[in-house]
């Protein structure tokens, strides 16, 4: 990846596990937003955790999928951040 | 003249022509309809509603909800989490509106986003309509854009709630029960697609009730959920520690065994002791959707739009306030 950058998982949360190059923003729930400016949002977990390449680095993600009530799944994910051409 | 003022207009015909038939002491003459054809309905005395005088108008009110929660001011759910969000929480925004469908049976379609195999999406529905053997809304797939979209792809199970379904784009999903094949379990299809059917019709979360989340330790919960979710404090918040607005909520006490209640763990109650969770829709959850979404037969919500119907007609009506019914004499069942 490149500073700058934006990373989107389909998952229900994340954490940076280790090394520097990114910063968690956070999860989100599914939302729409209606013609006249309500926003409505699906009841349940989050299904999208988002991630900023912030610096030169690499760091190892740690992903979490499936249920979070009931024995999420892990995944950890590597990723190298460059500086941008 | 607006589809409600039509109701009411019609609803008072009726009331008008059936006290026309009855005899001036209001009860039927037994002569037939026409021979009072020459005659003015002004020379008969019509039924009057009458109205509470206003210090009941509160308790009467609850009184309707708990009789018939349908009977409640239509709030949706709403929390007080995230107030540090540029976008206000949307389930803030949309406390005033409402996420039920209403007491008329109805179909509701259903579409697949991704291609889904005949097999796979007669179980789904089967799931779904589990809850139409209680009430009168069902599920049926459509070959079209339905107005359930499920898709099964990756981001969890989720749901949008009740009508707001008719608000999201048609190209994205409604609801979402990522990876279910017909190798998951019937268990999955049971706490899963019957639980996320449940918000399609309108039902929040029972774990948000104010009664179970008092059970749970704060601390607890943002450590626990950092530590498996990578959560933040305002996400748990968002999920479990917020409790529904009371006005929203359906009346039926609250019920860790429901099939809208999450399984959460004892590792983060006050007590150790879990919140248990359901695995299906129990006879509690049964019996609510058969008194807000009731079957042909059974529709008694009729007269709560009779009511409004007359409302421009009623009369205040009063007495002296030590002859008011305790609330601890009404018969409520």
């Amino acid at each position: 990846m490149q500073v700058g950058d934006l990373l989107l998982f389909r998952a229900t949360g994340g954490r940076v596990q280790s090394g520097a190059g990114m910063t968690n923003l956070g999860s989100f729930v599914a939302g729409t937003l209606t013609g006249d400016g309500q926003v409505l949002s699906a009841v349940g977990a989050p299904d999208a955790t988002l991630f900023h390449a912030s610096e030169p680095g690499r760091a190892l993600i740690e992903l979490f999928t499936g249920d979070p009530w009931r024995e999420p799944r892990r995944t950890t994910v590597a990723v190298e951040v460059r500086t941008a051409a | 003249m607006t589809e409600v003022q039509k109701l009411r207009k019609a609803l008072a015909d009726i009331a008008k022509a059936a006290n026309a038939a009855c005899g001036p002491h209001g009860r039927g003459s037994g002569r037939s309809l026409s021979s009072w054809e020459g005659g003015s309905h002004d020379e008969f005395p019509s039924c009057v509603p009458k109205a509470l005088p206003e210090r009941l108008t509160i308790q009467a009110a609850e009184t309707a909800m708990r009789i018939n929660p349908v009977n409640a001011p239509a709030f949706g759910p709403m929390t007080g989490a995230a107030t540090d969000l540029d976008v206000m929480n949307p389930l803030m925004i949309a406390v005033m509106v409402s996420k039920y469908w209403g007491p008329t049976p109805r179909q509701l379609t259903v579409s697949f986003m991704e291609s889904t195999p005949p097999d796979l999406r007669a179980r789904i529905l089967l799931h779904m309509n589990e809850w139409a053997k209680s009430g009168c809304i069902n599920f049926a797939w459509t070959q079209g854009v339905g107005q359930v979209r499920v898709s099964r792809s990756g981001g969890g199970y989720w749901s949008y709630l009740g009508t707001d379904i008719l608000h999201i784009p048609q190209d994205r999903q409604t609801m979402n029960l990522q990876d279910f094949t017909m190798d998951t379990p019937d268990s999955e299809y049971k706490r899963v697609v019957r639980h996320e059917t449940g918000h399609t019709l309108g039902f929040p979360h029972e774990h948000m009730r104010q009664e179970l989340i008092a059970k749970i330790d704060p601390n607890k919960a943002y450590d626990y959920f950092l530590r498996t979710q990578g959560w933040n404090r305002a996400m748990v918040d968002a999920q479990v520690l917020t409790p529904l607005d009371q006005k929203s909520i359906f009346g039926t006490p609250p019920d860790q065994t429901s099939i809208m209640c999450y399984q959460l763990p004892g590792s983060i109650t006050r007590d150790g002791k879990p919140i248990i969770g359901g695995t299906d829709i129990n006879p509690t959850d049964a019996g609510f959707a058969a008194r807000i979404y009731p079957k042909p037969g059974r529709q008694g919500v009729a007269a709560g739009a009779a009511a409004a119907a007359n409302a421009e007609h009623v009369q205040a009506d009063d007495w002296d306030e030590s002859e008011d019914v305790p609330a601890s004499d009404l018969a409520l069942t």
